[in-house]
């Protein structure tokens, strides 16, 4: 039937949810080591990917069981190793409608969805010049959506729900030192490319459909 | 011996045309040899012969121009052979002649550009019978340094500066300035400037030896980009020599002297309608808009005028139409210096069209998307619909293979079906002839016009097919408004006995995990119980019915006050503990009783 609903947690959201324990035992020590002069307090991304809805006939309504997405974030360090911010996603995706009585695809519809995501963030960085930082975090989600059916009425609306997210930075400053240079002089203390995978869970309690999925992100990320 | 020297002959003759280094001028078309032009000029340039023409056919071409030498480049048409920039930037000329020698470009109009042509360091270049129109911060033709070039009979109009010339190697020649912010710069060479018309430009520049100019050079539609003469204008007969087209002195601009081009503009505004009610006889009327150009208009004998194309057969030219005037009118039809003219005793014969075939029906909300077959002889469709019947509706839709039927109603079955309809079709094009009684000067073919005409016969229906139209629902469902049992039920989403049942649900059931729980079950199993009710309506009645409890209900609990909720729920409670309390003391009274 067309209208299932799939609140299982993926393998995905599961290892999050342990790299997140791993997280906790680890922020002891984060929090003792945290002893660097002039680290940077903020940092800002820009990135994007794809996102897998959770919602599991998603490709027999819109062609395909994912689509990209952009998002952005911003994040304050109030210790080295732990930040917290706040993220946006734009997601959107073209397709046709459902019709009960017809049992069968039509009409022209689109859906937008605009997670924002307040987070906590833990980072394994050790040494300013640390190439590799695996991060995890998560948090509270509040996910914003918009349908539109050619012919209809717009439905707008939103719901709450949680993310977890886990990933990988790659500091670049040493492939260009003068770059480096440059950049420090304008106040950006590192830079970093990072891929990451995300879980959202955000369900319509009405319609108990699962807004969330998986993202699947590249991205760039300034410290300053 | 003579056989011998012939032989020999023969032989040198063959070997001087087998050598590659010897060729001869060649034409080369655009497009057709090649897709665009500066293709067929770099194609050149791998094997040039002295004299190479690029002939550029009707049409607009967006192109950035590198020339080469010894070339010439000739429109079809001039003010149907359009030049515009690849990338539209002033730096970013449309022709570009840098360190060449013989090189012509000649009717052609160019327009939307920053610089039209730019031409350094070069000699022996001819500009001649091109309109070039480029509006805003625009320079027309730029000579940057010595370069000889001949700027003959070209019409300079709205340009910011018309010509810039380095030295007096330039020489401007019949040409028509007008309208230009500045028509030649700089003011300080006053040599070889020649028989020009400066009109109504801000800043004439320098005029040199020159007729004297006038407020208006009285175009047919620089709108239109028709930059040919009306009669009275200033500048027929002003010019230098002898024009090609009528042999009298000749005019200036371009479509003055002896390269001009002869065609006449297309004829506008074509219109046609069936007549017949008026005639008696199948007929159709035609009407288009005069051609201003004063060698269409001349009044002077012969006169010019205009030719109608018809044809009921074919769409598009050779328009071989043959029965106007019960045949004795075979197309083309010289109609004379008119704007008006009726196609009278035609013969509409169609043959019969053929059953299409409806391939699918797609619904969606009010509406149903249908398809069909294309059948035979055809030239309209008409498609039937209805509930009880298929011929509740008809609409005669045209000559296409799909169609939305809309302002359906939502959850009733519909019955399609399609037919043919075939009828006589004529296409009609009218073109211009000048005044000159030169056979060659005719205009292009106008639009085409098509005129159905005669009786109309249809074909039998088609097979019939069914399809409910329904509100549409996007994926994931977010509003929960699924009401399908209902909606299938009382035949409409908005039925109020529907809202009411949606509005308790929000009041009563999503306000609560069991409700929930029941509202999810409910949205994923009731559709194919509303699809059974769809597919069986003899139950309709009885699942109104059963809802009908439900609806005063719902009906209750959401509309009434709380006063009058808290009222009927005490007489309720008494109501049932009275009934409780009797059929205790029956039962007691029942055992009781003696055996």
């Amino acid at each position: 039937m067309m209208i299932m609903h799939s609140t299982k947690l993926t393998l995905t959201t599961t290892g999050i949810i342990t790299c997140l324990f791993m997280m906790i035992a680890w922020s002891g020590k984060a929090l003792a080591d945290d002893d660097v002069k002039d680290r940077p307090h903020w940092s800002f991304e820009f990135k994007g990917g794809v996102y897998y809805p959770e919602e599991d006939q998603w490709d027999r309504f819109y062609g395909n069981d994912h689509t990209g997405q952009i998002g952005m974030a911003l994040g304050y360090k109030f210790k080295r190793r732990l930040e917290f911010g706040i993220e946006s996603y734009y997601i959107q995706d073209r397709g046709m409608g459902f019709l009960p009585l017809n049992d069968t695809t039509g009409g022209e519809v689109s859906i937008n969805l605009y997670p924002v995501n307040l987070f906590l963030l833990y980072r394994a960085v050790f040494n300013e010049n640390q190439i590799v930082v695996p991060y995890i975090g998560g948090g509270w989600t509040h996910m914003f959506y918009n349908q539109k059916i050619t012919g209809q009425d717009n439905f707008d609306g939103s719901v709450d729900g949680y993310h977890l997210r886990a990933g990988i930075q790659f500091l670049l400053d040493n492939l260009d030192k003068s770059g480096t240079y440059r950049s420090a002089s304008r106040g950006i203390n590192n830079t970093y490319f990072f891929i990451e995978a995300e879980s959202i869970q955000a369900e319509e309690k009405k319609t108990s459909s699962n807004l969330g999925g998986q993202l699947y992100t590249l991205g760039v990320l300034i410290e300053f | 011996m003579q056989k011998l020297t012939k032989h020999l002959s023969l032989l040198g003759l063959l070997l001087m045309f087998g050598q590659n280094e010897v060729g001869f001028a060649k034409d080369v078309n655009v497009p057709g040899t090649y897709a665009t032009i500066q293709e067929a000029i770099d194609a050149i340039d791998e094997d040039p012969d002295e004299g190479d023409t690029i002939v550029v056919a009707r049409g607009s071409y967006e192109e950035s121009l590198t020339l080469i030498s010894d070339i010439t480049l000739r429109g079809e048409e001039t003010a149907g052979t359009i030049l515009k920039p690849a990338v539209q930037v002033e730096a970013q000329p449309i022709a570009t002649i840098t360190n060449l020698n013989d090189v012509i470009i000649r009717n052609f109009t160019f327009t939307d550009a920053g610089t039209g042509i730019r031409v350094t360091n070069s000699v022996n270049v001819r500009i001649e019978n091109n309109s070039l129109n480029l509006g805003n911060d625009s320079t027309a033709i730029n000579v940057t340094d010595n370069s000889t070039v001949d700027v003959i009979n070209n019409t300079f109009y709205d340009n910011t500066t018309a010509l810039v010339r380095a030295s007096i190697d330039v020489e401007i020649t019949n040409n028509i300035f007008s309208n230009n912010d500045i028509a030649i710069s700089p003011a300080n060479f006053i040599d070889n400037i020649t028989n020009n018309c400066f009109i109504n430009n801000d800043d004439d520049g320098v005029t040199g030896d020159n007729p004297e100019a006038a407020d208006d050079a009285l175009f047919v539609n620089p709108a239109l980009l028709d930059f040919h003469l009306k009669q009275d204008s200033p500048c027929i007969d002003k010019g230098i020599g002898t024009d090609i087209i009528d042999g009298t002195d000749a005019d200036t601009g371009a479509y003055g002297g002896d390269f001009a081009d002869t065609l006449p503009f297309p004829v506008q505004n074509v219109t046609a309608a069936d007549a017949s009610a008026e005639t008696g006889t199948p007929s159709i009327r035609i009407n288009w808009e005069a051609n201003e150009s004063y060698l269409v208009t001349n009044t002077e004998t012969p006169v010019g005028g205009y030719k109608v194309y018809y044809d009921s057969d074919e769409s598009l030219p050779p328009y071989e139409g043959t029965d106007a005037g019960a045949g004795s009118l075979p197309s083309p039809i010289n109609a004379g210096n008119v704007t008006t003219y009726t196609l009278t005793q035609l013969s509409p014969i169609h043959g019969a069209p053929g059953i299409p075939t409806i391939t699918s029906v797609s619904p969606s909300n009010q509406s149903v998307a249908v398809s069909w077959t294309a059948s035979d002889n055809a030239t309209s469709y008409k498609l039937y619909w209805g509930i009880a019947s298929v011929n509740e509706k008809s609409e005669n839709v045209g000559n296409v293979t799909q169609y939305t039927l809309t302002g359906l109603e939502n959850g009733a079955t519909y019955i399609i079906a399609v037919s043919a309809l075939a009828q006589a079709t004529y296409y009609i094009s009218v073109t211009a002839y000048d005044s000159t009684g030169n056979p060659s000067h005719e205009s292009n073919y106008s639009s085409e016009v098509s005129v159905p005409l005669g009786d109309s016969s249809e074909s039998g229906l088609s097979a019939s097919m069914t399809a409910i139209p329904e509100e549409v629902f996007a994926y994931p469902l977010l509003s929960g408004e699924g009401c399908f049992i209902a909606t299938a039920a009382y035949g409409s989403y908005d039925a109020a006995q529907v809202q009411a049942l949606r509005d308790f649900r929000d009041q009563y059931l999503l306000t609560n995990e069991f409700g929930r729980s029941f509202v999810s079950w409910y949205y994923q199993h009731s559709p194919a119980a509303a699809r059974y009710l769809e597919a069986h309506q003899e139950w309709k009645p009885i699942i109104s019915a059963l809802l009908a409890p439900l609806v005063i209900l719902a009906l209750f609990f959401t509309q009434a006050s709380w006063l009058i909720k808290s009222v009927v729920l005490i007489l309720s409670c008494v109501v049932l503990t009275r009934f409780y309390l009797r059929r205790r003391r029956r039962r007691r009274i029942h055992a009781m009783a003696p055996v």
